[in-house]
């Protein structure tokens, strides 16, 4: 009689399932993914994360690396994560910050201190845009690529425009008798948080990108060079005066010093006001879940529609850190970013143009009412990102609010400008 | 010097080191009694905990006080600049307002909310049934976050918030722009540091009413002594070591009050209210000018231990030989 011994022949099939999958896997060698960390701003509207987005296409277009994404904050708050982590020597191998100079998450600081790897000569760097060199580059070194390339404006309720028998006007005066026209129908043309300085800010970027930058494109290296002035320059003279004229227009809502983010969205879900002043990626998204047509149209400061110019820019770029040890997996996912697929992802959840700038009235008919000064080249930068501290921007819009309190004139505004100019 | 403990202290305590005593009743006094059975503890005990301290706290601020004379950044290499931060913030109308702020807030905070504090504590220290509940209402406030309070009373305070609402209801003006008016934001600030901080020094003062004995009131208003001399002649010197705490306490936490001002107003309207703490914030994290805002978390600094120091030396007990 043979008899079974329970712990040998569970020891003799443990051994022979070991041997097996020892067998199978000297046959086949399976190579786990090589680890890229990436950090980036969590997203502004909620949903999935568009840097998310592009991580997890990358990862699905290939297996020997693997992205890792995390997101560490809102803008503000990511630029003070990152600095933390410069200091600590604890950067992720690649993460996202701003083109050019001029806030705590801009690129330029952080490759003139010698912390990002060049990218020079790579696909991702010949993607950049040309306007965009000197906000990526140091010297003959690309430091960064984009992610997309949009444009600015007003983003306007296009449907509700029309319903009351409206439209948008192509220079200042048609503004300000729009403004009194929407007032009329018991609504404010535009919807400002103005208790927040970046919202006021990027208003005044939308004023000065013809006001300033339209006639002299090159006004802030002139005022590097010590040769202008805020305080005395007309034209931005000219931008805060129009700001103080179309309030006491009733071009934005009531108290607009006291207005928020939350503000903005009540009025234009209500339909208590036509437009705002937000990334222009936001039509897209606001037309989905409004039901109604949104439009980013230019803001018309000029007295003729000829001098109209239309901000036009990248948001944000992916560097790679210097000390990285992924050298060859940062470049990898650089250069997939760059390409129409890293693009496609980015966009898909952004809603902005391309870093070719390619504008698609299918893909983006949000933009289709500026589409015609990107292909006229009638285009500024967004001048903050040449700055260089990022107090000048928040004086900027600091400043603003103080014009809806009655805190400051116009020449004291810019005068504090001037002083945060080093 | 090592702590000591007092004989008659030790007496009644069991397993004191002059408690033991005898089956037949009688104590046993041990032979060693006096310095090195009352000693309890050796300086050097200490040290390990002191060096801790040391290390993490001032050895790390004083590094931190050291960027105040560079022009650091926070990213790259960096110049000693002597004290050119220190000569530029003299200048700065942003800093010199928000200095101003600061005393402001600080300084009414600290007398509002220990006469609220006090006056609660003597209106629930005795006779009131339901004071155990009132208690803990005033002082559920202090254990909650006091940025979710903050963004609580930013919405009270919006323009068409409950505030307003109920004033118009009531008849008064109700479009008052609390937060974004420069005349109204620093007092809403005020009021929530208050509201929600109302407790603390009400739990000092009432631990320091608990040790006034109930006779020597009775006593004196036998003697026809009046409410309020009861008060100013027992009550108060026999509190003092609680004032002294919570006066402390509340001053410290008054100047360098922060959260509430990021939440609520975030400095503005233009800089209306701004403090030290925020400003430092702002240059040192939005700014990235760590040279200045090290600088200004110096003076920060300075002045708080400063005014602590006035503020224990006029509270300081004078009983004490």
């Amino acid at each position: 009689m043979i008899k079974f011994n329970g712990k040998r022949v569970i020891s003799a099939a443990a051994a022979a399932a070991l041997a097996a999958s020892s067998i199978v896997a000297l046959g086949t060698p399976a190579q786990a993914a090589e680890t890229i960390t990436f950090w980036g701003a969590t997203a502004a509207q909620g949903g999935k994360n568009q840097f998310q987005n592009v991580a997890d296409a990358f990862n699905a277009s290939q297996t020997k690396y693997k992205v890792e994404f995390q997101a560490k904050g809102a803008a503000g708050d990511y630029g003070t994560a990152l600095s933390a982590a410069a200091q600590a020597n604890a950067l992720p191998d690649v993460f996202m910050v701003q083109p050019g100079i001029g806030s705590t998450l801009s690129l330029l600081p952080f490759a003139r201190a010698g912390q990002l790897a060049t990218i020079t000569g790579s696909a991702a760097a010949k993607a950049n845009p040309a306007s965009e060199k000197l906000l990526l580059s140091v010297g003959k070194n690309y430091y960064g690529t984009v992610f997309d390339m949009s444009p600015g404006g007003a983003v306007v309720n296009t449907s509700l425009l029309k319903k009351d028998g409206l439209s948008w006007p192509t220079t200042y005066s048609g503004l300000l008798s729009l403004c009194s026209a929407a007032k009329a129908k018991g609504k404010s043309l535009f919807t400002i948080a103005g208790s927040n300085s970046s919202n006021n800010g990027l208003m005044a970027l939308n004023m000065i990108a013809t006001n300033v930058y339209g006639a002299d494109p090159s006004w802030n290296l002139k005022r590097e060079q010590g040769k202008v002035k805020f305080a005395t320059s007309a034209s931005w003279k000219r931008t805060l005066n129009q700001v103080v004229e179309m309030n006491k227009a009733g071009c934005f809502q009531d108290a607009p010093q006291a207005g928020s983010f939350g503000t903005i969205n009540g009025n234009i879900s209500s339909g208590k006001s036509y437009a705002a002043f937000v990334p222009g990626g936001i039509a897209l998204t606001w037309s989905k879940q409004y039901n109604s047509t949104f439009h980013v149209y230019p803001m018309p400061v000029a007295d003729k529609a000829s001098s109209q110019r239309v901000m036009y820019g990248s948001s944000y770029a992916a560097v790679i850190n210097k000390k990285t040890k992924q050298l060859a997996g940062a470049r990898a996912f650089l250069n997939f970013i760059a390409s129409s697929k890293g693009q496609n992802a980015y966009q898909s959840i952004t809603g902005g143009l391309p870093n070719n700038g390619d504008f698609d009235a299918v893909k983006t008919p949000h933009f289709s009412k500026v589409a015609e000064f990107l292909v006229g080249k009638k285009t500024t930068p967004p001048a903050n990102n040449s700055f260089p501290q990022a107090q000048t921007y928040v004086k900027m819009g600091e400043g603003i609010q103080a014009l809806f309190t009655g805190q400051a004139t116009v020449d004291q505004v810019l005068s504090s400008m001037d002083s945060t100019w080093r | 010097m090592a702590p000591r403990v007092r004989e008659d202290e030790n007496r009644s305590e069991p397993g004191g080191p002059l408690s033991s005593v005898k089956s037949n009743g009688k104590k046993k006094v041990s032979k060693n009694t006096g310095k090195k059975l009352v000693q309890f503890g050796s300086w050097w005990w200490a040290l390990p905990g002191l060096a801790v301290v040391l290390a993490v706290h001032y050895i790390a601020t004083g590094y931190g006080a050291a960027y105040a004379f560079t022009n650091f950044t926070g990213l790259g290499d960096f110049q000693w600049i002597g004290l050119d931060n220190f000569a530029r913030l003299t200048q700065d109308p942003e800093v010199l307002g928000s200095i101003s702020n600061t005393f402001v807030l600080g300084i009414l905070y600290f007398l509002v909310v220990n006469i609220l504090g006090l006056g609660f504590a003597l209106a629930l220290n005795r006779t009131l049934k339901t004071r155990y509940l009132l208690r803990v209402v005033l002082f559920l406030p202090v254990v909650l976050s006091s940025l979710a309070v903050s963004y609580i009373w930013k919405f009270i305070f919006e323009p068409t918030g409950p505030l307003n609402n109920i004033l118009a209801s009531l008849g008064l003006p109700g479009d008052t722009l609390w937060l974004a008016d420069s005349k109204t934001a620093l007092w809403t600030v005020l009021t929530v540091m208050i509201w929600q901080h109302i407790g603390i020094p009400m739990v000092i003062f009432l631990a320091g009413l608990a040790l006034v004995p109930q006779e020597l009131e009775e006593a004196a208003a036998i003697d026809g002594a009046s409410a309020f001399s009861r008060f100013r002649l027992i009550t108060l010197p026999l509190i003092q070591p609680a004032i002294a705490i919570s006066t402390t306490l509340s001053l410290v936490s008054g100047l360098r009050v922060f959260d509430q001002v990021r939440a609520l107003t975030g400095g503005g309207p233009y800089g209306a209210s701004e403090t030290l703490s925020s400003v430092v914030y702002k240059y040192t994290f939005e700014y990235s000018d760590y040279g200045y805002g090290a600088s200004l978390a110096t003076v920060f600094a300075i002045v708080l231990a400063a005014a602590a120091a006035i503020q224990l030396f006029i509270t300081r007990d004078r009983s004490a030989k």
